[in-house]
């Protein structure tokens, strides 16, 4: 192999490295108390947008709920039996419940978990066809207590995913915000929800439709334990 | 064709096809609802009806049946649905009930290109609720743009808005057609349950009362078919009331004593198709509640900025930080400040509805706004709550906007050292001293010395060769509640050259002459 092809290989294998290199993971804290008690049901509060465009808050939130349906990590409560909740208490997006609303939560949804979202910077990332950049944070309450189970803080830019060339550069800021809410339920699968053996598992209750999978003749329970629906 | 079997054909067919039309709901079986679509590209509050249009042609190309747009707009507007792009789960099964559909598709326009020069970008969100259970039984989110779709040697890939928004709509069909492939969300498996009715308002006025007093419970329904024919109230010990019908259609209203016990006391509601129905069609227990309180709203003040003194009072100078404390669970209604003088008269009073400010200021005003005189007073803070009860905390502030003035003088001691005494004047203001400092000057303007200090009184040892027969003094003083005292250019006379001594001393001197 001559002289002038080795640099231009070595150059190319560091590029494809440095491409499959891997993006940091999302920072998140579990912060449930130990003890076991289940999320099965969720409703996805308005987002917050301390950028400037309120669109861009009911666009995140829209692509949220609609990952958090598709993943089926928990029933979800439809957009418009949440903003009926707010009609209904008099109550404002952006506010934070209270004991009494989320009380009422409990009550009128019967949610065991919120889910809230502030963005808290959205903008075209710097050059051209290069995406845009979002910092967001996504938080996972407790109805019962009013404390945060799960908190995560992500920011992401479309030419993180870029693969080689132009190739896998996310361009649009909802195609972002879709990477980004995959990223989210996958981590809190993986750490909150979804962990054998840890100290908090939540788990989705089954729907009545359901059949609960009989298990192998011999075989241990598993991990994941469905508890019967109540109520 | 044997002439036997041509002959029957004509009545087999005939039977076929009554088969067929009887069969019943099969066109219901494929039929789907699809509600503007909201676009977010342009306005917060936009409507794509294109995207909408198109988006039902590629159900119908799947071989679903579209429920007109004017039935679904008329739907929208009895049931006062203003918003595009989501729907509540009621709203789904009430129009998958009233327009006989299984599917109900709603959906948000997230992306697309607004100037011609921008590269071309689309993006749909969908979300499809059973017509039967109203559920959301899948979603689907699709996003592109052009710099998204390069492909090898540009083969296939869009050119403009128009282009890749064809594309991303025919990967919509694609994804529709097999989320639907095994038929649209069956209405047998989820038809039975759920209320009938929908709780659209549910209100208790006050939902925060004393023992005994009336509550006034209002609900509002919306119900599938038709309303029900009674209401009633559930409380925690299985006391039912009757909520009469308003003028208001589906509005129901009656009024409940408030239980003796303190604390929150749940309410259930319970809808009769009938009046002579024994059991409801529909029960939702623990619903809403309401609380019972006879106590005064614990209220805590708490006086910042000023002083406390040793009696109990806080003195202040230029304004008074009233923090209040109470738990945010309290419903406050009104509260008032007064304050008064020490025998009681009132001076300033003001009253406000709603929330108690957790920080509020009082710069020691009376109610004409002007500056009350400095002296004790009484500072009332009373809270009322929404039940009724009423808290009152009453604290004494001393308002002093003077430092206490300090006196300079000269003394020699019996060793022949001359001093510069400071003492605090001992009538006026309280003695709240904080630091004081002082500069000393020659009569001709040449500094002899600087001091600072914390108490006072304070004698200063001075140089023993000062000439003239004063010194300048210079006093700056400050309290612990930000007041100030100076003294500028004050002449200070030695000890024995006082002005009056002089004369005296010549005078004396003129007389042994003689």
């Amino acid at each position: 192999m001559s002289a002038i092809w080795k640099p231009l290989l070595a150059a190319l294998l560091l590029a494809l490295l440095a491409a499959c290199g891997g993006l940091p993971e999302p920072i998140t804290r579990v912060m449930a108390p130990p003890q076991r008690k289940a999320i099965f049901r969720v409703a996805v509060f308005p987002f917050s947008d301390s950028a400037s465009d309120p669109r861009m808050a009911l666009r995140a939130e829209r692509i949220f709920f609609t990952e958090l349906v598709r993943e089926k990590l928990f029933d979800v409560v439809p957009e418009g039996d949440v903003r009926l909740f707010f009609r209904r208490n008099q109550f404002y997006p952006g506010d934070f419940p209270d004991s009494r609303e989320f009380a009422a939560l409990r009550r009128q949804l019967r949610v065991d978990a919120i889910i809230t979202g502030r963005i808290d910077e959205i903008g075209p990332a710097p050059g051209r066809n290069a995406g845009y950049v979002i910092s967001l944070q996504i938080n996972l309450i407790d109805t019962r207590s009013g404390r945060k189970l799960v908190a995560t803080f992500l920011r992401r830019r479309g030419l993180d995913y870029q693969e080689i060339i132009h190739f896998g550069v996310i361009t649009t800021a909802s195609g972002l915000l879709r990477q980004m809410a995959r990223e989210v339920y996958a981590q809190w699968q993986a750490m909150a929800f979804g962990r054998p053996g840890g100290p908090e598992r939540l788990t989705r209750r089954p729907q009545p439709e359901e059949a609960l999978p009989k298990p192998p003749a011999g075989a241990k329970e598993t991990a994941l334990r469905r508890q019967p629906q109540t109520g | 064709m044997p002439t036997t079997l041509r002959n029957r054909l004509g009545p087999i067919l005939i039977l076929l096809l009554l088969i067929l039309t009887a069969l019943p709901g099969r066109a219901a079986s494929r039929r789907f609802a699809l509600l503007p679509l909201s676009d977010l590209s342009i306005d917060y509050n936009g409507i794509d009806l294109e995207t909408t249009q198109e988006l039902s042609r590629i159900m119908e190309d799947l071989g679903f049946e579209a429920v007109p747009a004017a039935e679904i707009y008329r739907f929208m507007a009895e049931q006062q649905i203003y918003d595009a792009g989501f729907l509540n789960a009621f709203n789904a099964r009430k129009l998958g009930s009233r327009l006989d559909c299984q599917l109900i598709l709603t959906g948000t326009v997230i992306e697309e290109a607004q100037k011609e020069r921008e590269p071309g970008r689309f993006g749909l969100l969908l979300n499809g609720f059973s017509g039967a259970s109203g559920k959301i039984v899948f979603t689907l989110d699709l996003t592109s743009a052009e710099p998204e779709e390069v492909t090898f040697l540009a083969l296939g890939e869009p050119r403009s808005q128009a282009e890749l928004k064809a594309l991303v709509m025919a990967r919509v069909a694609r994804r529709l057609a097999r989320l639907t492939a095994s038929g649209l969300p069956g209405r047998e498996a989820t038809a039975s349950g759920g209320c009938p009715c929908e709780i659209t308002r549910f209100s208790l006025d006050p939902d925060y009362v004393q023992s005994g007093r009336p509550v006034t419970v209002t609900v509002r329904l919306n119900c599938l078919d038709r309303l029900p024919e009674r209401v009633k109230i559930v409380d925690e010990s299985g006391h039912k009331l009757v909520l009469e019908p308003t003028d208001r259609p589906g509005e129901y209203r009656g009024r409940l004593t408030a239980a003796a016990s303190e604390g929150p006391h749940s309410l259930g509601l319970e809808i009769y198709s009938g009046r002579a129905e024994p059991e409801p069609v529909c029960r939702e227990s623990d619903f809403s509640g309401y609380r019972v309180s006879n106590r005064p709203p614990p209220v805590t003040v708490e006086l910042k900025q000023g002083l406390p003194l040793d009696n109990g009072a806080t003195i202040f100078s230029r304004q008074l930080l009233v923090v209040s404390h109470y738990p945010r669970e309290i419903p406050i209604d009104r509260w008032q400040v007064e304050v008064t003088r020490p025998d009681g008269a009132p001076i300033f009073q003001e009253v406000y509805d709603g929330e108690l400010p957790r920080r509020m200021y009082w710069q020691g005003w009376d109610n004409k706004h002007q500056l009350l005189d400095e002296g004790s007073y009484n500072f009332i803070l009373r809270v009322w709550d929404r039940a009724g009860n009423r808290a009152e905390v009453s604290k004494k502030v001393v308002i002093q906007r003077t430092c206490v003035p300090v006196v300079v003088g000269t003394a020699k001691d019996e060793q022949g050292v001359t001093r510069l005494l400071l003492n605090a004047a001992t009538a006026g203001p309280r003695n709240l001293l904080k630091r004081w400092h002082l500069s000393l000057y020659t009569a001709d303007g040449k500094e002899i010395l600087g001091r600072s200090g914390k108490k006072l009184p304070a004698a200063i040892e001075l140089p023993g060769d000062l000439k003239g027969d004063y010194v300048r003094c210079e006093l700056e003083a400050r309290d612990r509640i930000g007041n100030r005292f100076v003294l500028a250019e004050e002449r200070v006379f030695l000890p024995g050259r006082e002005p009056g001594r002089k004369r005296d001393q010549r005078l004396q001197l003129w007389n042994k002459d003689f």
